[in-house]
Parts: C-alpha cells; structure tokens; sequence
C-alpha cells in the first residue's frame, strides 16, 4: 500500500478507536478489561494496525455500510 | 463473561449475525421485550489482543448497523455482563431510553468531520492579551480567523442536513470543529460537496471526513 | 467489504494535522486499562474534567459568535470573556493536578462512564 494510503487508513482506525472507546453505549459492568492482567488487554495502535493489515491480507474486512 | 454488541429494536430472526464476534465467538440476540441485545458468550475475560478484539467488536456492530435491521445502538467496546439476568436487566430498565434513541437512529448513519486550521504560525497564545476579558476574547477570534468562521459555516451547513449534531470534545489548539453528524444514508454525498467546498474556500483550512459509521455518537439523548 | 481507509469521504488537503494524532493515541490507549485506586481517582478526574471542558468549548463558541456579531455591549463582552479567561485558567490548573492532557479527556469514561 502506498505511504499516502497507509496513513489514510491510520487516520480512518483513530477515529474508529475514538468512536470504539469514547461513543456507544455504557453499561455498569465493563470493567472487564480493566480488571483483566494488564498484559492481556494492552491495546497497542500498532497491533491495531498490525490486525487491519492482516485482516486485509486474508481478505478479511470491516463490511461496508449499505447506503439504502 | 457476556460481551454485548449493540442493541436493535428488531426481532431476533430478522438480525444479519455474523458467524463470528471477538476471539472468534459467536454472537447471539438476546430478546426482551421489544429490544434484543446481541452478545457472544465467554468463559474468560479477554486473552488475544485487545486490538484483535476491537475489529471484531466494530464488524459486528457495522454488520448490525448495515443490514435490514435498520439500526443499532452500539455499546462501547468492552461492554460486558456478569448473567444473562443481566442482559434483561438492562433491557428492562432502560427500554424506553432504548426505544427513543433506536427510533432516533433508525436507518441513519453517522459521519463524523474535523476542522483543522493550518497555517505557518502557532496558535497565538494570548498571553499579552489576558490584560482584559474582550483582548482575551479578540485575540481568539483572530486566533481562529477566516479558517474558524469556515468550520463554523460549515457546522451550521451540515447540521441543516443532519438529524442530529453532536459536538465533540476539542483536543488541540489547531482545531477548529470535532462534530458527529447523524444523516440518511442519501445525504452522505451532500456532506461530502459541503466539506469538499469548505476546504476549497481557504488555504488555513483543512478538513477530514470520515463514515458513514454506526451512530456510535447518538446514544444519548444531547446533554 | 470496505477497509478502514474507505472509511474516508474526505481527505484533507493535509493529513499530517490528523495523522500526528496516531503516537498520542497509543499512548492514551495503553494509559486505558488500569483498576488500582489511583487510577478510579484519576478516571474520576478523567469524567469531571471532560464535562467541564466540553461545557467550557461550547461556551467559548457561544462567546466568539456573540462577539463577532457585534450585538454584544462592551460591558458585556468583557465580562463574558473575563469569565471565560478565568475557566480556562482553572481547566489548565485541574489538568496539571491530575495530570491528564487534551488526549486524556473523553478517551475513555472507564468504569465511571456510566455515571453520565
């Protein structure tokens, strides 16, 4: 993939990431994560991106919205 | 361990499941009532990589987002519940919340838009102009300049085309608008000429667009 | 199938801006997972301070439009902005007390999230 592309598809997960993170609903209860070994649930932006690249690599993607 | 997905106001039958959710799961509706809660099943907390996690969270949610379901209500990634009890529960006590917002959201996508303002210059810290609260005040406005009554243009333009707003937190002194924008699916092209035409207008200014998403941003009523 | 960059309705005519965002992320992400008390203390912080400072840029907007519209008297705009002055003044301080910086807020409500 091109260096221009790559950091589109960056700049697209950081705001995947943010909506993920920040936005959705929030139930009592999601302390999973945090209360999990730390080692476990260490979300690293390059893993993150090291996931996508792969997933695309196997023909995996996120499925496109359907514009009705 | 009960990861939830989201939460539809359709019947189980008529939701696009996906064969596989986080650490390879598979997800489930949970009904109660008019809503239905789609969860995977754990027996432990999360043991891959919590990135692995995240694009199977955000596949499933945009599966639910994209289909004949009409809508989702996502849940922040991480969401999870001790018992099935618990998924009733929480559809119990919040259904009309629940109701209101998926009736919100129905069919609808979120887009979501960043204003940066360019420029050689650092944001002029008004260090010198603290001296009264209107030099404060003009030296921000001059701060934000031609590039900040764009964004704000442009707000104003996309919000007329939207269902609902939100503005988002902002995070650094360049930026001039972090707005979610909840719209018909037939609306994201009009978007897109709106923000394509702002950034035309100014060289200070930038934009980015992103979406269409699931209404991540419009779970909640606007505070 | 779409892949995070078809996610883009538009590219800005500059990426760096958006993209200098991705290392402050990382670090803001693995700052996320923590449940030792001082960092409840600090995700509490994280919550208030994220209300405050939206309130505070939404203010701040409502002010410069005002301003800019010229309806505003000069008695009112120095208070306005005398005012606004004085809650970014504390904003700064709280960030420092806790140290929390603009990544920090509204990353992640944690636990406490559900206050809101």
């Amino acid at each position: 993939m091109s260096d221009e592309l790559l950091r589109q598809r960056d700049v697209a997960l950081v705001d995947l990431v943010d909506r993920l993170l920040a936005g959705g609903v929030v139930i009592g209860g999601d302390l999973t994560l945090a209360l999990a070994d730390v080692d476990l649930v260490y979300v690293s932006l390059r893993a993150l991106v090291t996931s996508v690249a792969t997933a695309e690599e196997m023909g995996l993607t996120l499925p496109a919205m359907s514009a009705r | 361990m009960i990861w939830l997905y989201g939460i539809c106001d359709q019947p189980a039958e008529a939701l696009p499941l996906p064969a596989a959710g986080v650490a390879g799961a598979e997800p489930r509706a949970v009904v109660e009532g008019p809503l239905t809660a789609v969860v995977s099943d754990h027996e432990h907390d999360l043991r891959e990589p919590a990135a692995e996690s995240m694009i199977a969270h955000a596949r499933v949610v945009e599966q639910l987002a994209g289909g004949d379901a009409g809508g989702v209500l996502p849940a922040r990634f991480g969401s999870s519940l001790e018992t099935e009890q618990a998924v009733h529960e929480l559809l119990r006590d919040r259904r009309e919340r629940f109701l209101a917002r998926l009736a919100c959201v129905h069919g609808r996508v979120e887009v979501g838009v960043r204003a940066m303002r360019l420029g050689a210059a650092e944001p002029e810290h008004a260090e010198a102009a603290r001296s009264s609260g209107r030099d404060y005040l003009l030296a921000k406005l001059r701060e934000r300049g031609e590039a900040g009554r764009l964004a704000d243009e442009l707000d104003r333009r996309l919000t007329a085309l939207s269902r609902e707003r939100r503005l988002l937190l902002l995070r650094q002194p360049r930026e001039l608008l972090r707005a979610a924008y909840l719209v018909e699916p037939s609306a994201v092209e009009a978007v897109q000429r709106e923000v394509a035409r702002s950034e035309q207008r100014s060289d200070e200014l930038a934009v980015l667009c992103t979406g269409p998403w699931p209404p991540y941003s419009f779970v909640e009523e606007e505070r | 199938m779409s892949s995070p960059a078809d996610k883009i309705l538009n590219t800005p005519v500059d990426l760096d801006p958006f993209a200098s965002k991705v290392a402050h992320l990382d670090d803001a992400l693995s700052r996320r997972v923590r449940a030792e008390p001082e960092d409840v203390e600090r995700g509490l912080a994280q919550l208030v301070l994220t209300v405050v400072e939206l309130l505070r840029q939404l203010m701040e907007r409502q002010a410069l439009r005002r301003v800019e519209s010229g309806t505003l008297d000069d008695e009112t705009v120095e208070r306005l902005g005398r005012a606004l002055m004085a809650l970014e003044s504390r904003m700064e301080e709280l960030k420092e007390v806790f140290g929390l910086d603009d990544d920090d807020l509204n990353l992640d409500l944690g636990p406490l999230g559900r206050l809101l």
